[in-house]
């Protein structure tokens, strides 16, 4: 019965609504300036990135987002998101499943390490990379002498970006898997499944709404991470600018509606990020709902 | 049976090496190698060259960058903007909390999704969108900038952007903490004559001050260290309205790498001492509180 | 197919888990694994079924030591105590599962299924996922699932321990019945020794990692071993008393128990509930005077106190309502006792 606090605590206090609540005035008072303040930080500057980029006409709109140096700068952020996202994808999972399946030592350190993305200033997530393969580097020195360059070209974007949005898949799966114990995995290694097939068959459905969650989140950083990109990136227009530094440039150069056009793009990622952790929730409420209802059955 | 009993028996057995306890699930080899190659990699190697860098850099080089007055400005608007930020996010991030689970409205569904939006939001696109609202021909900024208050290009604009966001950090700790609150104890509290405030300051605020610090602390480091909301609002006029972050992307940009690395070294020292608070808050939570399982999930939020 | 498990030790960390096991489990037989809780029993279980590696000895599957085979390849029937059903899959699908990844062809595992439906009473809940079963139909859906790959031997991890009472015994009969129609070797965990008593052909006692004794249970509840079986199984009176080379003796009373001793040591005398018995009259020897301290009737039984004359020893007795009545004897009463049966065990010096 302990594991089911908030479900009865949020059914008794509905039903007790008027025993311990406030008054109408004041409820509505608190709801009113609640939604205010939302409407003035959150939804007036998302209402002003849309009115901005349709304010010069739907054709400046249209041309923004046709424009070449518009097209380059989505192949630019594709091919990040190309690259990062698989890889982290499958550290997410290898992550996960070493921690919260296995003991060893050093777990706590591992798991400290994978929210140093976190911690760390982009601009500083950024630097490093610098530090690592710039020209004055002995790593950058040596790759230069076979013509690779890293820094202020494509390879640093893909590996800025791989860096911000490595903790996100992991993140969300390893609180998934920790609820769930090994025994379903068990049972199949019992019934004789091959470790694909326990994969693919029971672990795999398991977590697919977190790692659908973590997956989205980490590939919306990946189009929209600004600060470590523009370090690493050198702003060479049509070659090394993302989606988020193709704003800076074109809103620099004091083009306000193409800037807030192209961003209008990235906006509708971010709200596709909130729909998706939207259905993940709600579908994994209602899993955590049937196996709190099993739980209660077998306590009666 | 004693230990020694135990041991007696055993040792019959001891002259052969024990098998090694083997957990019967596969792929650890595979999942542990692959997971440490890639920190490795990507985050050790790349961190370490920050110890390098500062390790071949002249202390008094390196006190001199740190302590130049442009940077203490610096430093001084990041940490100054950050803890109001904080404390601003706390108020409101806890009246949010509290309207979203206390009360059922209409919308309500749709608020509680549009707490994230800062966490979604590319942080250019912030910047921009931010700087043309509270700009000074923005729908707030240009009823303000007629009363005097100049918004974005000053201090506030940083507050502003700060403040936005740090939101969802405050809001998505303290709200799982007042979901789990049962309705008894603050019934229990009403019954022994306790008002609605009085209840608030006694029971409940008490009850929720681990989650609002963890918020509050978390609403801090996201804002020290950002970047892209701030640059645009803010104006960037060196010992004004110039971040951290800024400066060191400047000193980049000049291609002054010692110059970049030292100030980082700071930067980097003040973050981890706030997530070390954070973390052991959370372990100490994590002993009495079901609620911790949700942390994880506003964390990887951090920086998103 | 026999399960002999050799001289099993294993331990988590300082923690003896097992130590220096013998088991032996006869084809087609159903043997309980019984004790309290930290005996290893569930670790034994999980050390056949692969799922635990032992730091020394075998386990041999027939004549095979299968003892570094993994988990997967050992062909065991395993099911867990929380049944761990695949809450993805409807019950057919969890069913099959077993089928499906051996590459059983289709029609085959739809065949085999049905037929584990029908065995298992499960008829119309093949298109249900877990969740919307009660906890009986689970236990029988993680049966029938681990029963489909036709394994060698069928491991059951404490089978009724989440299920209420009443279909806890249903279940019981049911699983004695279904072995006897199917007779795979069987091993299952429990604390309940009527559990352990009732379903099984041979109960294994455990005790802080080792063996007690294994018998069958009538042996069991007729001549336990030592004074922790005693003491394990069934309802008894544990009382103080002494032996010597030619019987035993409690409160200047000769005990039916014969087992002598070398020399005269204290003793430990049990006596169940059961056998003991009252009178008005002193007709029968041996006995023991005193009086009804707590008489209490529940159901078709009363449980009693008697409390013994000049002592402050009190034995609890459990008799039939009818018997009772009869004797139509009150708390308070003076009363006659008579021991029908008791097991005596010289108290030894313990290092402990």
């Amino acid at each position: 019965m302990t594991t089911l606090p908030s479900t009865t605590a949020r059914t008794i206090r509905t039903a007790s609504i008027g025993g311990a609540s406030e008054p109408f005035w004041l409820r509505a008072t608190l709801i009113a300036i609640s939604l205010g303040f939302i409407f003035i930080v959150l939804l007036l500057p998302l209402y002003v990135v849309f009115q901005t980029a349709f304010r010069d006409g739907v054709r400046t709109y249209w041309n923004a987002l046709t424009d070449t140096d518009t097209a380059s700068a989505i192949q630019v952020t594709l091919l990040a998101v190309a690259i990062a996202v698989p890889l982290n994808m499958i550290f997410g999972f290898a992550a996960a499943w070493s921690i919260t399946r296995f003991e060893f030592r050093g777990k706590r350190f591992i798991v400290s390490l994978i929210d140093v993305p976190f911690a760390v200033s982009p601009v500083i997530s950024g630097m490093i990379f610098i530090l690592m393969f710039g020209a004055d580097s002995v790593l950058g020195a040596w790759l230069s002498t076979y013509g690779i360059k890293v820094v202020f070209a494509l390879p640093g974007i893909v590996i800025a970006t791989t860096f911000v949005t490595f903790p996100f898949v992991a993140r969300e799966l390893i609180p998934v898997m920790q609820t769930q114990s090994a025994e379903q995995e068990l049972a199949a290694l019992t019934l004789g499944a091959s470790p694909w097939r326990m994969f693919q068959l029971v672990t795999l459905p398991n977590i697919k709404w977190g790692l659908f969650y973590g997956t989205t989140l980490c590939a919306a950083r990946a189009v929209g991470e600004f600060g470590a990109v523009s370090v690493v990136s050198g702003h060479i227009r049509g070659e090394t600018n993302t989606l988020p530094l193709h704003v800076e440039v074109v809103y620099n150069e004091y083009h306000f509606s193409a800037a807030f056009a192209v961003a209008t793009l990235l906006v509708a990622v971010a709200l596709i990020t909130l729909g998706a952790k939207s259905v993940a929730e709600w579908m994994e409420t209602n899993k955590t709902l049937e196996q709190k209802k099993w739980a209660m059955e077998e306590v009666q | 049976m004693t230990m020694e009993h135990f041991a007696a028996l055993t040792g019959a057995q001891a002259e052969t090496a024990p098998r090694k306890a083997k957990n019967p699930l596969p792929g650890f080899g595979l999942s542990i190698g692959y997971t440490l190659t890639y920190l490795g990699i990507l985050v050790l190697v790349p961190l370490s060259t920050i110890v390098f860098k500062t390790a071949a850099m002249p202390w008094r080089e390196f006190w001199a960058t740190i302590s130049a007055s442009r940077a203490i400005a610096a430093y001084g608007l990041s940490f100054v903007g950050a803890l109001s930020a904080g404390a601003i996010n706390c108020i409101f991030g806890t009246l949010l909390a509290w309207v979203l689970v206390r009360y059922r409205f209409l919308g309500r569904k749709l608020l509680d999704a549009l707490i994230d939006l800062p966490f979604a939001v590319p942080t250019a696109v912030a910047g921009i969108a931010l700087t043309a609202v509270w700009g000074p021909h923005g729908p707030i900024g240009e009823p303000l900038n007629n009363m005097g208050v100049q918004v974005a290009y000053a201090r506030l604009g940083v507050l502003v952007a700060m403040v936005f966001v740090g939101l969802p950090f405050v809001v998505r700790t303290v709200q799982p903490v007042l979901d789990g609150l049962s309705a008894d104890v603050e019934e229990a509290a009403a019954t022994l004559g306790a008002g609605r405030v009085r209840t608030f300051f006694a029971v409940i605020l008490p009850h929720m001050a681990p989650a609002l610090f963890t918020g509050f602390a978390l609403s801090f480091a996201r804002a020290l260290g950002e970047y892209g909301s701030i640059v645009f609002i803010s104006g960037n006029m060196p010992g004004r309205t110039e971040i951290t972050p800024l400066l060191i992307m400047t000193k980049l940009e000049q291609f002054d790498y010692r110059g970049a690395t030292a100030l980082a070294v700071v930067m980097l020292l003040a973050s981890f001492a706030v997530l070390f608070m954070v973390n052991s808050i959370q372990w100490k939570r994590k002993s009495h509180s079901k609620s911790f399982a949700t942390v994880p999930r506003v964390r990887s939020f951090l920086k998103g | 197919m026999k399960i002999d498990v050799r001289n099993i030790s294993k331990s988590f960390g300082y923690f003896p888990a097992l130590n220096q096991v013998n088991v032996t489990v006869p084809s087609g037989e159903l043997v309980a694994l019984l004790g309290p809780s930290g005996s290893g029993k569930t670790t034994l279980l999980r050390v056949i079924a692969g799922l635990e590696t032992p730091e020394y000895g075998n386990v041999l599957f027939g004549d095979t030591d299968v003892t570094e085979h993994p988990v997967r390849s050992r062909n065991v029937g395993f099911v867990f105590q929380h049944y761990a059903l695949f809450q993805h899959m409807t019950v057919s699908q969890n069913i099959a599962f077993g089928l499906r990844v051996r590459k059983t062809s289709k029609t085959a595992a739809a065949e085999r299924v049905n037929s584990l439906i029908s065995l298992m009473q499960l008829d119309g809940l093949g298109n249900r996922l877990p969740s919307e079963l009660s906890g009986g139909q689970r236990q029988r859906v993680a049966l029938a699932r681990a029963l489909a790959p036709e394994p060698k031997v069928l491991l059951l991890d404490e089978p009724f321990g989440a299920l209420d009472a009443r279909v806890r015994q249903d279940l019981r009969r049911w699983l004695r019945h279904l072995h006897d129609e199917i007779h795979v070797t069987t091993v299952f965990v429990t604390h309940d020794q009527e559990e352990a008593f009732e379903v099984a052909d041979q109960v294994v006692i455990l005790n802080k990692g080792a063996v007690e004794q294994s018998g069958s249970p009538d042996d069991i509840f007729d001549h336990p071993a030592n004074s922790f079986v005693m003491d394990f199984v069934g309802n008894v009176n544990v009382l103080t008393g002494h032996m010597d080379g030619y019987g035993s003796y409690f409160h200047n009373l000769v005990l039916p128990d014969k087992s002598p001793s070398i020399g005269t040591v204290p003793a430990k005398v049990y006596i169940r509930r059961q056998d003991i018995s009252f009178a008005a009259s002193k007709d029968k020897t041996p006995f023991i005077e005193g009086v009804i301290t707590y008489a209490r009737r529940v159901g078709l039984v009363v449980h009693a106190v008697f409390q013994l004359s000049n002592s402050t020893t009190s034995i609890e007795v459990e008799l039939p309502f009818d018997e009772w009545q009869s004797l139509g004897i009150q708390v308070g009463a003076s009363v006659v006792a008579f021991i029908k049966r008791a097991q005596v065990f010289p108290v030894l010096e313990q290092a402990s």
